[in-house]
């Protein structure tokens, strides 16, 4: 496991993206290993239903959006296994934003690329109003009509579509979260 | 010749501790640090040096309908967007933390662990030593203590029948004797700590729950006064345990509580505890067994009153023993139990706290829990154990379906 480690640190470029110390790493590390239980010794990187099978994530209306999200946003070729490093890398996306340093616009930036793949659900760069109603109906399920469902997923289109086209591309999407608190609203903040 | 001197030493080796055992527990004293630096021993021999227990990632973690409940404001497009953003991150949260069964996750299995151990001979060669050891020695020492204890349980709850003008402290010696006796036969190796915040007048006692005999745990320390038993019937094994040990120190029934009404048993258990010459009444809010990973969400139930509420924190150390009780029925768990090297559990006496004037129930029962998990530097669960259920949890995403779906329910009307 310390072999491991070292590997991953010396790949990982910019060790300052991490707020994390090396403590967290290993219980990141462990996490990880807990999650990747198919075999008996683990296969080395997780797949899809190694994450939903994360009871509290099932239980999430959003939670096969998250995980298609995060191995969308990883590095692997055919996208459908997830190593240790890209599973920091994506986790890092949620760190608290270090408003002292340079890069604080970067880390708002990876937490609304992040949330737009969620929403976008062919991964074409844009968000349509099918998408939303998608979304929308996963999380109120049978509680709202299909016509005021409908109205609902308009209203937002509506809302954040500048260009009128019907869809919502990465900067629209961008432009209507500028009101809202990332920072607070995005990010996970260890305590040890 | 050699096979006979053997069985001799075997034979009066194990004679000889159960003895002094019995002997020095009924003299109300013990082995000392004895058992401590026989496992620092174990540990040596194992190549254990500095070894930390693994703990779960702190931080803070709202459930998920909380998540979403202020997410209300705004317009249609923004409401959407907040609670996307919020179903958002509590997913990655759990993705790094599963609150809803982290405390419910059983240990990895004696044949995992050995298994992993597979490419060092020698630690198998010291494993099955070890094993041998146990079942050979340390198990039918424990059979035969606990053969004694239930002989003990016996005869002093007849005495107790008989004589039902004994003094307090007769009834707490027996109480207490019992609980040292059982104790050392499931292989418990305890120690207190804060000794200065013990409870010593009324109230309510209340600790976070790890096994079955979690009572007698607690109660083994008890000098000036005991405490209040509260049960449920179970039947088997536990059964003679419940009926004797509640004859020897005051309980509370749940079943024979006005037709099982929850409601009015609290209201019992509140009036009782305001009584200043009761025992303090031990409780387990959790209400639920948990491996000590996390703190399960108190249930809110007996923290409306006015009482003075003393919280105790029990803490495992697992490597020579992990006392959760996973088993589905408690004889298989005694046995695993009576097996393992020992149970080590730390148990420490937080400061007693009391509800704040026009403090909700829900908000003293969330002070009290975190000061539990804050102090064994775990996470203090947002989720009821409940959820450790299938059932429940489904129950519990149909709710928070709903209540998103509330946020939403105005603009439909005022659209319309």
């Amino acid at each position: 496991m310390r072999v491991t480690f070292i590997v991953t640190f010396s790949v990982v470029d910019d060790a300052t993206l991490f707020s994390v110390n090396r403590k967290q790493i290993e219980r990141l590390y462990a996490r990880f290993q807990s999650l990747d239980k198919k075999s008996f010794e683990g296969q080395g990187f997780l797949e899809r239903e190694d994450m939903m099978g994360v009871p509290e994530l099932a239980v999430n209306p959003l939670g096969e959006r998250i995980v298609d999200a995060f191995f969308t946003l990883s590095d692997s070729e055919d996208g459908e296994r997830l190593n240790f490093r890209e599973f920091i890398k994506i986790l890092a996306f949620f760190r608290p934003i270090d408003r002292s340093k340079k890069n604080s616009h970067n880390g708002r930036a990876d937490k609304l690329k992040f949330a737009f793949i969620m929403y976008d659900l062919n991964r074409n760069g844009y968000i349509t109003r099918e998408e939303f109603k998608v979304i929308l109906n996963s999380m109120v399920g049978a509680n709202i009509t299909t016509d005021q469902l409908d109205k609902i997923a308009d209203r937002t289109l509506e809302e954040a579509d500048a260009d009128q086209d019907g869809r919502i591309s990465f900067e629209e999407f961008c432009k209507a979260m500028e009101k809202t608190d990332i920072e607070e609203k995005m990010s996970i903040r260890f305590l040890n | 010749m050699i096979l006979s001197l053997l069985y001799s030493i075997y034979y009066y080796s194990l004679l000889f501790i159960f003895s002094t055992t019995v002997l020095l527990i009924i003299c109300r004293s013990g082995w000392g640090p004895i058992p401590r630096l026989l496992l620092s021993l174990l540990d040596k021999i194992n190549g254990r040096k500095d070894v930390e227990e693994e703990a779960p990632i702190l931080f803070d973690k709202k459930n998920l309908i909380s998540e979403i409940s202020e997410d209300g404001e705004g317009k249609d497009g923004e409401k959407m967007m907040a609670i996307g953003l919020s179903l958002m991150k509590n997913g990655i949260a759990s993705i790094v933390r599963d609150d809803m069964m982290l405390g419910f996750r059983h240990p990895p299995s004696a044949l995992a662990l050995l298994k992993s151990k597979s490419n060092v001979l020698s630690k198998q060669i010291l494993h099955y030593l070890g094993l041998l050891f146990r079942v050979t020695f340390l198990f039918p020492l424990r059979v035969l203590l606990m053969t004694f204890t239930l002989f003990f349980l016996t005869g002093t709850a007849v005495i107790v029948l008989i004589h039902p003008g004994l003094s307090r402290k007769t009834m707490l010696y027996f109480g207490v004797t019992f609980a040292r006796l059982f104790n050392v036969s499931t292989g418990l190796i305890l120690d207190f700590y804060n000794k200065e915040h013990r409870p010593k007048s009324s109230g309510l006692a209340m600790a976070n729950h790890l096994t079955a005999n979690d009572i007698m745990t607690i109660y083994s320390d008890c000098e000036e006064i005991g405490y209040t038993a509260t049960g449920q019937s179970h039947g088997g094994f536990i059964y003679p345990l419940e009926a004797f040990g509640g004859k020897l120190t005051p309980t509370l029934w749940l079943d024979r509580a006005c037709n099982k009404d929850r409601a009015s048993f609290q209201k019992q258990v509140l009036d009782y505890a305001s009584q200043p010459s009761t025992y303090p009444v031990l409780i387990f809010p959790e209400g639920f067994c948990s491996n000590n990973q996390t703190v399960l969400q108190f249930r809110k139930g007996l923290f409306g009153g006015d009482v003075p509420i003393y919280p105790l924190a029990l803490k495992q150390l697992t490597r020579f023993g992990d006392s959760f009780w996973l088993e589905d029925t408690y004889l298989p768990y005694l046995l695993r139990c009576m097996i393992s090297w020992a149970l080590v559990i730390e148990i420490t006496y937080l400061p007693e706290m009391r509800r704040e004037e026009n403090e909700a129930s829900e908000v003293f029962a969330k002070r009290v829990q975190n000061a539990i998990s804050s102090f064994l530097e775990r996470p203090s669960s947002p989720y009821d154990g409940a959820l450790k259920r299938p059932a429940d949890r489904l129950l519990y995403a149909e709710k928070l379906k709903r209540a998103i779906s509330r946020h939403f329910e105005s603009q439909i009307d005022s659209s319309e």
